[in-house]
């Protein structure tokens, strides 16, 4: 517990809050919650650790593992990964076809094979790299079940996180805050009530009933066969992308809108992207 | 006599529907290259404010609002 309940002056005292902090989906997790139990948000922390373990492209035995495996086929899928599915397909045409989770390949082409904390593995030829297949071409989703196309693999990448963000903060309560590795969505007042304070782009938001997100190539990019390469993958050349901007942040509606802008305006680049962020965004930084 | 004929006609109309199909596809080749559109149609964003901010440029609408207090989480790329 915190009991100063330092965030916030603009409503009198500030209320106490709740927070958990944990390891899951490669990434550092932070749950906070006003008047949720501790007992809740670790319930919610080990929620999140099961869906690493269910949807990890890196674990073998993982259910997005097991979908790849059986391209080809029209297998059953669990609600969940249905759900995640249906808004890769999604994220695909807000986006214009710039956030494509049929990237699977491409990543192994890069050489992100496995979790960047063991190394990058040595990237494929750049003449065997190729534009990604739209996705709604490649993948089929109908009720309870999927249809992956025979030589298609899917990476849900940041959406899940932002999906499960979503999910969350609806399940844990009316002031809460989900933070998945960055993807995060604030419910309710926080605190202080004035909305919960977070960072983004060097200064303090108050976010509430808002969502956040960030997307860049700083961070995870490594060398590899005389080139520079990164995580981001641009489905237009099946390579690392080459953009202008190095990060992004963006707050919107739902975590997962967020990710598809953050991610969407980094493929853009500096040109274009406050056009489409004017356009689909609540904020943004660009750097 | 009439069979004839109504095979020919038949036959004409599927010809020609097979040639005008193929002029058509062959005038509207999908190209793999073509830059990918997101939309941005959408709010004009008016009264957005813009700024500096930790060498990158800071957009915020009237929805988003900043302070001075201290975060208790961040977003960042992961």
């Amino acid at each position: 517990m915190h009991p100063d309940g330092d965030p916030g002056q603009g409503r009198g005292t500030p209320r106490p809050y709740e927070s958990v902090r944990f390891e899951a989906l490669g990434s550092t997790c932070h749950l906070l919650g006003v008047a949720i139990g501790r007992d809740r948000l670790e319930d919610a922390a080990a929620w999140v650790a099961d869906m690493h373990l269910r949807f990890s492209r890196f674990l073998p035995g993982s259910e997005i593992s097991l979908f790849n495996a059986q391209a080809g086929r029209q297998v059953e899928v669990s609600p969940e990964l249905e759900a995640m599915l249906r808004t890769a397909v999604d994220a695909w045409w807000a986006s214009g076809g710039l956030v494509n989770a049929c990237v699977l390949d491409a990543m192994l082409g890069v050489g992100y094979s496995r979790p960047l904390r063991e190394g990058p593995t040595p990237p494929a030829p750049l003449a065997t790299r190729a534009p990604l297949p739209p996705l709604p071409e490649v993948l089929h989703v109908g009720s309870g079940s999927a249809l992956l196309h025979p030589g298609s693999g899917i990476d849900l990448g940041g959406l899940a996180k932002g999906w499960m963000a979503d999910l969350l903060t609806a399940e844990l309560g009316e002031n809460c805050l989900v933070n998945l590795g960055g993807d995060l969505f604030a419910r309710g007042g926080g605190p202080s009530g004035d909305g919960w304070p977070v960072a983004l782009g060097g200064v303090t938001l108050l976010l509430r009933d808002q969502a956040a997100a960030t997307s860049g190539i700083r961070r995870r990019s490594w060398s590899g066969g005389g080139q520079t390469l990164h995580h981001l993958i641009d489905p237009r050349t099946g390579r690392s992308a080459v953009t202008d901007l190095g990060e992004v942040s963006v707050v919107a509606e739902s975590a997962v809108r967020a990710e598809v802008c953050a991610k969407t305006a980094l493929l853009l680049g500096s040109d274009h992207a406050p056009a489409y962020l004017a356009a689909n965004a609540l904020g943004w930084w660009l750097y | 006599m009439r069979a004839f004929v109504l095979k020919a006609v038949v036959t004409g109309i599927t010809m020609v529907a097979t040639v005008a199909s193929a002029l058509y596809v062959g005038a509207h080749v999908k190209n793999p290259n073509a830059p990918l559109h997101p939309p941005v149609i959408g709010p004009s964003g008016s009264g957005r404010s813009a700024s500096q901010a930790a060498g990158g440029r800071l957009s915020l609408t009237p929805s988003v609002r900043s302070s001075d207090v201290q975060a208790v989480t961040s977003t960042y790329a992961s």
